[in-house]
């Protein structure tokens, strides 16, 4: 945990050779931290009021094409939202002149938010309903019919979707891509341009500070909230799993108008990706995008790899040796959702501030290639943590006794009994976090040694010297390589499941 | 005759709720005994101070005359009590077989490869549980869970079983055919039982001692 916070410590304490922080506490300054809180508002509340209903709805229903469902709205989430910036601003001459206000600025902004903040509150709400013990929903059931089921539901899992609306907003202000395409700058555009036009990286830090300093009174109760109620529901016993329980035509009738609302915002992008293709040109479009792709993947996997693989290890470290105490557990659950909610380029720069005042003995470590990997593995260590906590409170208690009474040595136990029972979690982990590395723009342009590029960054080069059917062909692209890994993932739970 | 189990003026407590309150108690060695008493007396955290999975906040708990714990020091490891427990939730490896189950069982125990494995095919035939010893837990019924975790309880050959309403839920046949390697253990290898239980009745075919908890204390001891 402390060599996770070390970059965001570093980063702190590098803002006092710019002065004090209220210096740039400014006019123009003030404007774009007004900008970036309304943006983090409005996506947190739209992607709550979409997400949640709809996430606790399906949590207790069961439908044909489900999981088709589920991989359409997993798509935005490992995407980067500069790629859903463009494709809604392609929709802009799909529609009449008077109405494009609502692909641009603010508004265009607000959608590529939603885009990816509501899949997270729908899937939060979703997993967090189906972990309804199944003789509580039976008695509500019983005492309260399904209107009473699904209040009892929604309130159970709301702690959880409001977390992660609030993390939906804050990945929207996190990214400096959107801004620029839609021409609404936030405080990601602000740090990305003192540390890349300005060459400064303290005042790029004492804003991201700033940022962080402000979020704070906010964020903090609601780590505090999230992780006090995930140590109580999410890692408590668990009980007999609910079932699919949705009787009625009512609650089936809400509950495809709401995905069918859903799909709309997603499909929205999507025309916006092929609106471009229409040409004869589209082929040299692809032909070009498959270079490009082909130029930078082995950086951006071995990125990924690092980062999932160093992530994964070190969540699974601390889930052991954090166990079953419960203040044990909730610090981790408090570190977790505090450290998910700093602006993530406060850890980027205090990365490569560390990278630049370390010895060359480091250099493999954090300059050489696979340093943007480190900086990624400590900035995601929360997703395997929380997945990892998660799994491991699914193992009865009993069973760790049973193999303290019998003398069981504790690597054969850990590698025949709790390993093959935390792994799915682990590989949904290191999807996740290698998906996040490769969808992330902002630390990585801080964090790439020179003359390296992912494929994130070689689109987010090219946003503004590029035709739109090159951005579509790039984006497209970006989209089936992420989509593959997820699809391998399906199959291979499918066989698990069947055998 | 030395006790197989002293225990001393124990106290327990979760937070500021006392759960056991100076309790003293002593078993001798081939005396079942039957503990009872109402949910929430302490049954299950006696046993578990005595499997040494807990410490006691106070008092000592001595097993074969040597002192297995005294105060909040556990001073013998669990592991090496020769005690086995068979927990209200069982308490298997879900993910292994049920061979799987109980020759892990037997990891910390000193045998050789062959004589594990001899074990272990022993004590699941006795618990007439052999014909699923390929199947992974998760896929067993309850029944035949309870067999698989008593299979592995009696394969270390304990000289204290500890059994934590190990019948919950079960019909008379199948609660027969539990109490049967039950039995034969404690013929075989003079092994003691301390059997927690809301049903009288189970104490007979055990010929055990009647023994009674309520608010932390033993009160009948018969």
């Amino acid at each position: 945990m402390g060599l996770a916070l070390l970059p965001t410590i570093h980063s702190i304490f590098s803002t006092t050779n710019v002065g004090p922080l209220l210096d740039s506490f400014h006019g123009p300054l003030v404007a774009v931290l007004k900008r970036t809180f309304l943006l983090l508002g409005t996506v947190s509340v739209g992607a709550l009021v979409l997400g949640w209903p709809l996430g606790t709805l399906m949590g207790l229903a069961q439908f044909p094409g489900q999981r088709l469902f589920f991989a359409a709205l997993a798509v935005p989430m490992f995407t980067p939202s500069s790629l859903w910036a463009i494709a809604i601003s392609s929709v802009r001459p799909l529609v009449a002149y008077r109405h494009q206000w609502w692909f641009d600025g603010f508004c265009g902004a607000v959608l590529t938010g939603l885009v990816q903040a509501l899949p997270l509150v729908y899937f939060a709400s979703y997993f967090l309903s189906r972990t309804v013990p199944g003789s509580r929903i039976d008695a509500t059931l019983l005492a309260a019919g399904w209107r009473g089921l699904l209040w009892v539901c929604a309130r159970f899992c709301l702690p959880a979707a409001l977390a992660a609306a609030v993390l939906g907003g804050l990945l929207a202000i996190a990214d400096p891509g959107p801004a620029q395409i839609m021409g609404y700058h936030g405080m990601a555009s602000e740090i990305l341009i003192s540390f890349s036009a300005r060459y400064n990286a303290a005042l790029a830090a004492q804003k991201a500070v700033l940022m962080a300093l402000l979020l704070l009174p906010l964020l903090f109760p609601l780590a505090w909230m999230t992780a006090a109620w995930s140590e109580t529901h999410l890692l408590g016993r668990d009980t007999r799993r609910a079932c699919p329980k949705l009787f009625g035509i009512f609650p089936w009738a809400v509950l495809f108008a709401w995905g069918a609302l859903l799909m709309v915002l997603l499909a929205l992008p999507i025309a916006g990706f092929l609106r471009p293709l229409k040409s004869s040109q589209t082929p040299q479009s692809f032909h070009f995008a498959w270079a490009v792709f082909k130029a930078s993947v082995p950086t951006t996997i071995r990125y990924c790899l690092t980062a999932a693989t160093l992530a994964s290890l070190l969540g699974l470290f601390l889930t052991l040796i954090t166990g079953r105490k419960h203040q044990g557990r909730f610090l981790l659950l408090l570190f977790c959702f505090v450290f998910l909610s700093a602006p993530a380029s406060l850890h980027a720069l205090g990365f490569a501030g560390i990278a630049s005042q370390l010895p060359d003995c480091f250099d493999f470590l954090t300059r050489r290639g696979n340093a943007p990997g480190i900086a990624f593995a400590l900035r995601w260590l929360p997703i395997p943590t929380l997945f990892c906590l998660r799994a491991w409170s699914l193992v009865p208690e009993t069973s760790h006794d049973s193999a303290v009474l019998h003398g069981v040595p504790a690597v054969q136990y850990h590698w025949k009994v709790t390993l093959p029972q935390l792994l799915p979690f682990l590989i949904c982990a290191f999807l996740l976090v290698a998906l996040q590395t490769a969808a992330d723009v902002s630390s990585t342009l801080i964090l790439l040694p020179p003359g390296a590029s992912t494929f994130t960054t070689r689109i987010f080069g090219v946003i503004d010297s590029t035709t739109d059917r090159t951005l579509s062909a790039l984006c497209l692209l970006y989209i089936g390589a992420g989509v593959a890994p997820l699809g391998v993932m399906s199959i291979l739970s499918g066989l698990r499941r069947r055998f | 005759m030395c006790p197989l189990l002293e225990i001393e003026n124990i106290e327990k407590s979760f937070g500021k709720s006392p759960v056991l309150a100076g309790l003293s108690w002593s078993v001798c060695p081939g005396k079942n005994v039957l503990l009872n008493g109402p949910s929430g007396s302490g049954k299950s955290t006696l046993l578990r101070l005595i499997a040494g999975l807990d410490v006691p906040g106070r008092g000592t708990i001595r097993v074969e005359g040597r002192i297995a714990s005294h105060d909040t020091r556990l001073i013998i490891p669990p592991c090496q009590r020769g005690i086995a427990m068979v927990f209200q939730d069982l308490g298997l490896w879900a993910n292994l077989t049920a061979r799987q189950n109980v020759l892990l069982g037997l990891a910390g125990s000193r045998l050789t490869r062959s004589e594990k494995q001899q074990r272990a095919e022993d004590a699941l035939g006795l618990c007439q549980i052999s014909f699923k010893a390929g199947e992974r837990c998760f896929r067993l019924s309850v029944g035949e869970q309870q067999r698989v975790a008593l299979a592995r309880a009696i394969a270390v050959r304990p000289k204290l079983l500890l059994l934590d309403e190990p019948f919950t839920g079960l019909d008379l046949v199948l609660k027969q055919s539990l109490l049967d390697p039950i039995l034969e253990l404690w013929r075989a290898h003079d092994t003691t039982v301390i059997l927690v239980s809301h049903y009288p009745a189970d104490a007979m075919p055990l010929s055990a001692a009647f023994v009674t908890l309520e608010n932390g204390r033993i009160l009948n001891n018969s």
